[in-house]
């Protein structure tokens, strides 16, 4: 089920919200559980089997590893990793695995491709991020299945994320204290996102996929192209982000944020402190650091951050564009680790900013093609092989007022600016987004279908 | 005789613990081979594939272009190896053919949630005024399997499938 749906919007979440603060105390948690695994079932019924098992088998090997000490307790850790790691891998990357020994062999594998479980990237990193703090004694083993299975499942951010370390909710799964303040902040917050995908990330969609899909398009139309992409991308998965932090606040869970402005960042290393947090937090703590992280010898460093790096790429999906995508910020985070260090912080500020966001832009091509050939077209385009392309002019001058709201959408100005507007005339924020949902359900009831980008993930 | 009570009912723990945690694990291999036998698919090109559906079906649908793909469910041919697509020349007549060939599970697994809402859609606008036709819309076919996604719509759905699933098996 999509968030940005009239059938979520209109019936499942307000049925779930009225019985959810009806519910006593206790049976709340059971409640969100089964809403979640609904919520799953509605677009994945066979695949709620393999979340089940994954949740049984990491609440029964999470128990088992906090039963045990010294080498019984690695073994344990290694199995539970193992077996996370092999089901991720198996409904993500044997056809992607086997499609490429098949080529570089010139085999016939007959790969067997199947639909990817939805959410399985999420869910997996959240369940061995459990596994890892258990094993590291940071957290203590649940031993209530529907608190650990509801960690898993909570259907707010069990599709798109953030990837909620069990540390950070831990204490709020036995105690949420209903806070009127935070359920109408996070309806608010909810409300915000839904206007960002549906107003904002869906219309500048329109324009990003016409001009990605032109086979023929100028060097115009690939830059407007590519800059209408990039607030997409933005405001589609932060919009999920915030309406999935809004919705864990109705429900009485603090999230992490997982966005920090991302396009303000002045170096490629800022930009990753701001862009899906949960994602660059999680490879830190459980792959960067245990590798040695900066703390080894220069070359060792350099095949850490790279090997971090590819694995975020491919964790994206299960293609070699998203590796190169990793690889590309891998190296430039090296570049600006090692070459840069002394002279991108001498630079003016507005050129830091210029450069930072026309590296990401570029960035997005790898990401947006998985076919390579479509890929290096669309990069011929932006460096002009196909022409100027003045027919996209047209373009510009039908979606240039919302590709420049999009672009102040993208500072901290417009929030600033409600803030403020807020602390002055009371309940305005309120009529605000009273606003912005008719209006992002006006648009909904006339739209096609827009799943999140991010759900392939 | 304490401590050794006590040890043999950790011992006992213990092995319930890797019991559970084995018969799980078996669950899951037998969950994924599962999935596998139910989702294999043999890889085959357009025009086979195009070929062995039946053409007296077809011959009474249009057949789709790109641009009709992207206006029906908002996907981008790009996106897959190939598309079948065929569709009703009435306005009036649901029926519709579409089988996309994935080019990667992701594309696939989108597509399956636009096809969803396509097919939703069509429902609804159908519901208040054509009996006959949300009849055939509420027994349409919509699918993937393997690297394969088959959505068909209309009185010779079954037939397509048929023949589509000879094919692929």
């Amino acid at each position: 089920m999509v968030f940005s749906s009239l059938y979520f919007l209109f019936l499942f979440l307000p049925v779930v919200l009225g019985l959810y603060y009806a519910a006593p105390r206790v049976l709340k948690n059971p409640l969100l559980l089964i809403a979640s695994i609904v919520f799953y079932a509605w677009g994945e019924p066979i695949y709620v089997i393999l979340m089940i098992l994954s949740i049984l088998i990491n609440y029964v090997l999470g128990l088992d590893i906090a039963r045990h000490e010294g080498v019984g307790r690695k073994v344990r850790l290694i199995v539970a990793v193992a077996l996370n790691l092999l089901v991720l891998g198996f409904f993500k990357y044997y056809g992607f695995v086997t499609e490429t020994v098949g080529a570089l062999f010139g085999l016939e594998t007959g790969a067997v491709a199947l639909p990817l479980p939805i959410g399985i990237s999420f869910y997996t990193f959240q369940a061995l991020s459990y596994i890892i703090d258990v094993y590291r004694d940071k957290v203590t083993a649940q031993r209530d299945l529907i608190s650990f299975a509801l960690y898993i499942t909570m259907f707010p951010q069990l599709i798109a994320g953030p990837i909620v370390q069990y540390k950070d909710i831990e204490a709020q799964m036995h105690h949420r204290p209903f806070d009127l303040l935070q359920v109408t902040s996070g309806a608010e917050r909810f409300i915000l996102g839904l206007a960002k995908k549906v107003l904002l990330a869906n219309t500048l969609g329109q324009l990003a996929t016409a001009m990605q899909g032109d086979a023929k398009v100028g060097m115009l139309g690939a830059w407007l192209g590519l800059f209408a992409y990039t607030m997409q991308i933005y405001f589609d998965f932060s919009g999920y982000s915030d309406m999935a932090i809004g919705m864990g606040a109705m429900f009485g869970f603090t999230f992490l944020e997982n966005f920090n402005y991302p396009y303000i960042a002045d170096s490629i290393t800022d930009f990753w402190r701001r862009w899906h947090m949960s994602l660059s937090g999680w490879f830190r703590d459980y792959v960067y650091i245990p590798m040695g992280g900066n703390r080894v010898r220069t070359w060792r460093h350099i095949l850490n951050l790279l090997t971090v790096w590819a694995l975020t790429g491919l964790w994206h999906g299960a293609s070699w564009n998203f590796v190169l995508w990793g690889l590309y910020y891998g190296v430039l985070l090296l570049v600006e680790k090692y070459l840069l260090k002394d002279f991108l912080p001498r630079l003016p500020r507005a050129l830091r900013h210029i450069y930072t966001l026309a590296v990401v832009m570029v960035s997005w091509v790898f990401f947006a093609f998985t076919d390579p050939s479509a890929g290096l077209r669309y990069f011929g385009a932006l460096v002009g092989v196909s022409g100027l392309g003045a027919e996209a002019v047209y373009s510009l001058l039908n979606y240039g007022v919302l590709l420049l709201i999009g672009g102040i959408c993208c500072t901290p100005l417009v929030y600033k600016y409600y803030r403020r507007l807020s602390e002055k005339i009371p309940y305005i924020s309120s009529l605000l987004a009273i606003l912005a949902l008719l209006l992002s359900v006006a648009f909904l009831v006339h739209d096609t279908f827009n799943p999140f980008l991010y759900f392939r993930f | 005789m304490l401590k050794e009570k006590l040890l043999t009912r950790k011992r006992l723990i213990d092995i319930l613990f890797v019991a559970a945690w084995t018969v799980l694990t078996a669950a899951l291999v037998l969950f994924v081979l599962f999935m596998l036998g139910k989702n294999t698919a043999r890889k085959v090109d357009k025009v086979t594939l195009t070929a062995a559906l039946p053409q007296e079906s077809l011959a009474t649908l249009s057949q789709g272009d790109q641009a009709k793909l992207y206006e029906l469910y908002g996907l981008e041919e790009s996106a897959f190896d190939y598309c079948i697509l065929y569709t009703a020349p009435d306005i009036m007549d649901v029926s519709e053919l579409l089988i996309l060939r994935g080019e990667n599970r992701e594309s696939l697994s989108a597509a399956l949630s636009a096809l969803e809402a396509h097919h939703a859609e069509q429902i609804r606008v159908f519901e208040g005024y054509g009996p006959a036709q949300t009849a055939q819309l509420k027994a349409g076919i919509l699918y993937t399997r393997g690297d394969y996604l088959f959505y068909a719509v209309g009185p010779q759905a079954d037939a397509l499938k048929s023949a589509f699933e000879r094919t692929v098996s």
